[in-house]
């Protein structure tokens, strides 16, 4: 039964318009007329739908069934079907258990830079007054406008050994890029710098968009300023903070991916591999288009898997303003 | 209920039809290539060269342009559209192959394509590269490697064989030399016209360097995964050793021959004469000045000389030589291979890879972006490139180096690509992770002996 | 716009607050100092590591205007940039109205297809997707780096967002006027909307700018854009700095100007939203 703002509405409209010339009871409805009542909006979706179908969803219906080949790709070459081969070779790599936990590792320090830092940023900036507000958010939001392999650059040579500017102004002499102990952080500093500006974004709307009354409320119960913000503010920011969350849950692989392709191509001695690195270098590097598919689609389904369980404890976990 | 069982239903109709978006049509390998006819003078023929050389704005894509321009006038009838690899790596020659393979598939591959000699293996027997042999005949393709006047190296005509049969046309190589910066070793009060000959002496010139100056001593670019396996097998060849058996039938880098190598290496980055950099680092590092020596192919000798500027004289000298050993320099670099489907196509490559690596090519590709040109008589002619040798002092460490030049082996099967990088990640995990070298390697070559034997797919 | 609700600050904490504003806006934007500081180094200064370039030289703009063809290919990425966002704004507002206006069978299934995109990688439908492209023949154009991308879930759910918190008495109005969907998408929603569009426009204009994975696929024998002409100074003999660093200046610039210029549209778009 479609229903909705333009048919539930446009129902006592008909009525009125049609007046005393009898209008077809609901029942005996002309079948076009049915159509026209419930097509609007699969029309309306149809541009949409099209354009995911043809780019998205049946390029990975094609994905799932060559990752059960194996096929350099060549015409004349025949496919060979090796079932799940393709999978069972994925799984059993000793390195997938180590990317995985390398992911975990971007993630977790991610959260900072996303989430962390943001909020400290946003709640602070509501003390600066006027002008200062608008040159802060755009000089923190700047490293988004950025490309991509220009950063890379800049960084790699801010982070040289012998006379990068960090290394210089903390007095240091490390290899931050190509040391296997430093190297996954220097990546994640650098992305970090990358989408903090976003973030605050984010994090800033959703502040304003918190009623004032509730604060207000609470400082005349007596509250302090941090307790506010605390018991008050927070809670309500939840919403937020865990799109954020999942955001960077779901992303931060593929924030870092053109990074690490850039600056450490994984290494040194796969430091920086994480998963999705791992698997687009496993199907990259083995020129076997079947097992890059198996590699595509195995990221795919891990993650269906990781989204369910974030968007499932989101729900749980926030304070809706309703 | 029935609203999942519907969408169910649609996403398996979705599957059955996608399987006709991909896939090959033929049920297994195509016959014999059969000679292709000359072309008539008035056929027309458009066809496309791929070159990672042409994603790099500058020398390379301008000499390209200057070349094809000159071909086809001299060739009205044919036409030629250069590109560069498609994909996104910052360095385009890491694109090559997939570059390659997306465009097979799609059906439309370049006719004539520069690949590295490091995929050699796979270019022959999984990309089915043609037989120039079979294509315009075993004559054809040995006179093209005499030429008019200078032949090729003898080492270098046959680096794009395989089983006896030339698929590739070598085109551009470069050896590994050792590079030191003059005024360093003046300031460290060594000899800057007696550069080091041997390991030993690299090492302890090195030190000296990095502690009477404070900049970095020397970097051998072979040890990393970036770096690829290229001058690795020029280190393990001059030790003695390989890392394929000469039937290509077994792994052995992880013998004592390599073994010592990497112990010797790892050595010289303990003793704090080898800082530990990545190849991008070590480059720029060595271009700025902050570096004493470097082990690195010739090609890049363009940026050294333009970092070095006036500020301080870049010297050449060949690769050192393990003591009591002569050392084998192996070569880096690409060959021409061909891949039209269409015979008048097939011939229009042809005629573009002779024109390609004629003397005359070459003088030019010499004399704008500093190869050195494969017909080495070249730099004897008064009319040739005489007077460019002349004037250039660091061609004459890599001629000699010829005569000892062994070729860059590829590594078998469809897994040639893990199996480098497995073991190029070891090497580099002892020398500059302190892992232990025979260790590392060993757990390396079991590994990638299976991948061996799995290839083949 | 912001509320400060918990009475007027003392000078202390405004004082706190722009120091770690300040050092972290410093953080952020030294690294864009030193991209342009480094295009305006002399030549042989390029792999220099000193704070302030001297002497000054706009050798490497000559050679990065001497080498691609630096305006046609801000044009072009002006002109994918553009047309991407106004492409997916149109889709996008399509399909949010759909899900906004209407309920209707399928709803949620086909919702979770816009947010599936999410999860689908990147190597998952680059082949196949390169495939179709050649088969309908629109390699080596801009139309085949723009088509493929035209439907951008960020856009559905986030004007979706904004579509739920529509007052539903203007559109109720807007039926006791007996106006069709279609046209009181157009007289009625769009023109509420218009701030939300236009700083979703931007930072899609922004991400198609920056995107340079799907244009090296497609776009091979040409640097049309300008993420490609940045890498042409990238090669297997090393890299030249300065004209990259120099390509890379000028590419942010104008993506800069449209951000200073719309920058409280963005802010006030997001907050109108409440993003929940």
């Amino acid at each position: 039964m479609v229903s909705g703002t333009f048919v539930e509405v446009a129902a006592p409209a008909r009525n009125r318009e049609a007046g005393t010339a009898g209008t077809a009871p609901a029942s005996r409805e002309s079948g076009w007329s049915r159509i026209r009542r419930l097509a609007p909006p699969y029309l309306y979706l149809v541009p949409a739908v099209v354009l995911l179908v043809v780019w998205t969803y049946q390029p990975l219906a094609q994905t799932f069934v060559l990752s059960t080949y194996s096929w350099n790709l060549v015409p004349s070459t025949p496919m060979v079907d090796v079932g799940l081969g393709n999978y069972e070779r994925l799984l059993g790599t000793p390195e997938l258990g180590r990317a995985v936990w390398r992911t975990v590792v971007v993630i977790l320090g991610m959260l900072p830079f996303t989430v962390v830092i943001p909020v400290a940023v946003a709640l602070l900036t509501r003390r600066v007054r006027g002008r200062a507000q608008g040159v802060y958010r755009a000089l923190v939001f700047a490293p988004m406008l950025v490309a991509p392999v220009a950063g890379a650059a800049v960084w790699q040579w801010l982070l040289d050994p012998s006379a990068g500017a960090v290394n210089r102004v903390l007095g240091t002499d490390v290899n931050w890029l190509n040391t296997a102990s430093t190297a996954q952080w220097s990546i994640i500093v650098i992305t970090g710098w990358h989408v903090v500006g976003f973030a605050v974004l984010v994090v800033t709307a959703g502040l304003a968009g918190i009623n004032p009354d509730y604060a207000a409320a609470a400082q005349v119960d007596g509250a302090s300023r941090s307790q506010v913000t605390r018991w008050v503010t927070l809670p309500l920011l939840s919403p937020t903070l865990a799109f954020l969350a999942l955001m960077t849950v779901l992303l931060s692989a593929q924030w870092t991916f053109p990074l690490i392709d850039t600056l450490t191509q994984g290494g040194p001695v796969s430091s920086t591999t994480n998963l999705y690195y791992l698997l687009w270098e496993y199907g990259f590097r083995s020129h076997d288009a079947g097992l890059a598919a198996a590699a595509g689609v195995l990221f795919f389904l891990g993650f269906i898997v990781v989204a369910a369980l974030l968007t499932r404890l989101a729900a749980r976990l926030s304070h809706h303003d309703d | 209920m029935k609203r999942t069982l519907l969408a169910a239903c649609a996403a398996t109709l979705l599957l059955a039809t996608s399987a006709c978006g991909l896939g090959s049509e033929s049920t297994g390998s195509e016959g014999p290539v059969s000679r292709v006819p000359e072309l008539k003078p008035d056929q027309k023929v458009s066809i496309v060269f791929e070159s990672y050389n042409f994603g790099q704005a500058g020398a390379w894509t301008d000499t390209f342009n200057e070349l094809i321009a000159a071909f086809e006038k001299q060739h009205p009838n044919i036409s030629v559209t250069a590109q560069k690899p498609q994909g996104n790596s910052a360095n385009p020659a890491t694109d090559t192959i997939s570059s390659l393979q997306s465009q097979l598939t799609a059906g439309s591959p370049p006719d004539v394509v520069q690949l590295g000699f490091s995929d050699l293996d796979f270019t022959v027997n999984q990309l089915k590269a043609l037989p120039l042999d079979d294509l315009v005949g075993k004559d054809a393709v040995q006179a093209n490697f005499d030429g008019e006047q200078y032949p090729y190296a003898e080492s270098a005509r046959t680096l794009g064989d395989w089983n006896g049969k030339t698929y590739g046309v070598p085109f551009v190589f470069s050896t590994p030399m050792l590079y030191y910066n003059k005024q360093l070793f003046t300031q460290a009060g060594l000899d800057p016209e007696n550069p080091p000959a041997t390991w030993a002496e690299v090492r302890d010139a090195a030190k000296t360097i990095q502690q009477r100056t404070g900049k970095g001593g020397a970097y051998v670019d072979c040890l990393t995964k970036a770096a690829k396996d290229w001058c690795f097998q020029a280190l393990v060849r001059s030790n003695g050793g390989r890392v394929l058996s000469e039937d290509r039938s077994t792994l052995t880098f992880a013998e004592e021959p390599s073994v010592e190598v990497v112990r010797v290496m790892q050595d010289m980055v303990k003793a704090g004469a080898m800082p530990n950099r990545t190849q991008m680092q070590a480059v720029e590092s060595f271009a700025r000045g902050d570096l004493g020596m470097i082990l690195e192919s010739s090609a890049i000798q363009g940026t050294f000389l333009k970092g070095a500027g006036d500020r301080w004289e870049l010297g050449a000298a060949a690769m050192p030589s393990f003591d009591g050993k002569q050392a084998v320099p192996t070569n880096s670099g690409a060959a021409l291979f061909v891949f039209s489907k269409d015979a008048a196509k097939q011939r229009a490559a042809w005629e573009l890879i002779r024109f390609l690596t004629s003397e005359r090519a070459y003088t030019t590709i010499a004399t704008k972006i500093g190869y050195l040109p494969l017909r080495t008589g070249l730099v004897d002619d008064p009319d040739g490139l005489k007077q460019w040798a002349g004037e250039n002092p660091y061609l004459e460490p890599n001629l000699k180096q010829l005569e000892h030049l062994e070729p860059w082996v590829s590594m078998p099967g469809a897994n040639y690509l893990q199996i480098r990088d497995g073991m190029m990640q070891a090497v580099e995990n002892a020398v500059y992770q302190g892992a232990d070298p025979a260790e590392s390697l060993r757990s390396v070559q079991e590994e990638a002996t299976g991948l061996m034997q799995g290839g083949g797919k | 716009m912001t509320t400060e609700v918990v009475g007027e600050s003392s000078r202390a904490r405004r004082l706190g607050g722009h120091v770690v504003l300040g050092l972290l806006s410093l953080v952020c934007v030294f690294p864009i100092y030193w991209l342009y500081a480094t295009s305006l180094r002399a030549p042989q200064d390029v792999s220099s590591l000193s704070v302030l370039p001297w002497p000054l030289s706009t050798a490497s703009y000559t050679e990065a205007f001497a080498k691609n063809d630096v305006l046609g290919m801000l044009v072009n990425t002006g002109v994918v940039a553009v047309f991407s966002a106004l492409g997916q704004l149109l889709v996008a507002l399509l399909a949010a109205y759909a899900f906004a206006a209407w309920r209707f069978p399928f709803q949620r299934l086909l919702y979770l297809m816009f947010v599936g995109t999410w999860l689908v990688p990147f190597q998952a439908t680059m082949l196949p997707n390169y495939v179709l492209l050649s088969r309908l023949g629109l390699l080596e154009t801009l139309a085949g780096v723009i088509v493929p991308t035209l439907c951008s879930a960020l856009g559905v759910l986030l004007l979706r967002e904004h579509l739920n918190s529509f007052p539903k008495e203007l559109l109720d109005a807007a039926r006791m006027d007996g106006r069709t969907s279609w046209s009181a998408l157009w007289t009625v929603v769009v023109p509420t909307l218009r701030p939300a569009l236009a700083a979703l426009g931007i930072l899609l204009a922004i991400s198609a700018w920056n995107e340079y994975f799907w244009p090296a696929m497609v776009l091979q024998r040409s640097n049309a854009v300008v993420q490609l002409g940045l890498r042409s100074f990238m090669g297997t003999e090393g890299n030249d700095w300065g004209p990259l660093m120099a390509t890379a200046g000028l590419a942010c610039l104008p993506v800069f100007a449209l951000y200073l210029v719309l920058q409280r549209h963005i802010v006030n778009a997001f907050v109108r939203s409440g993003l929940k």
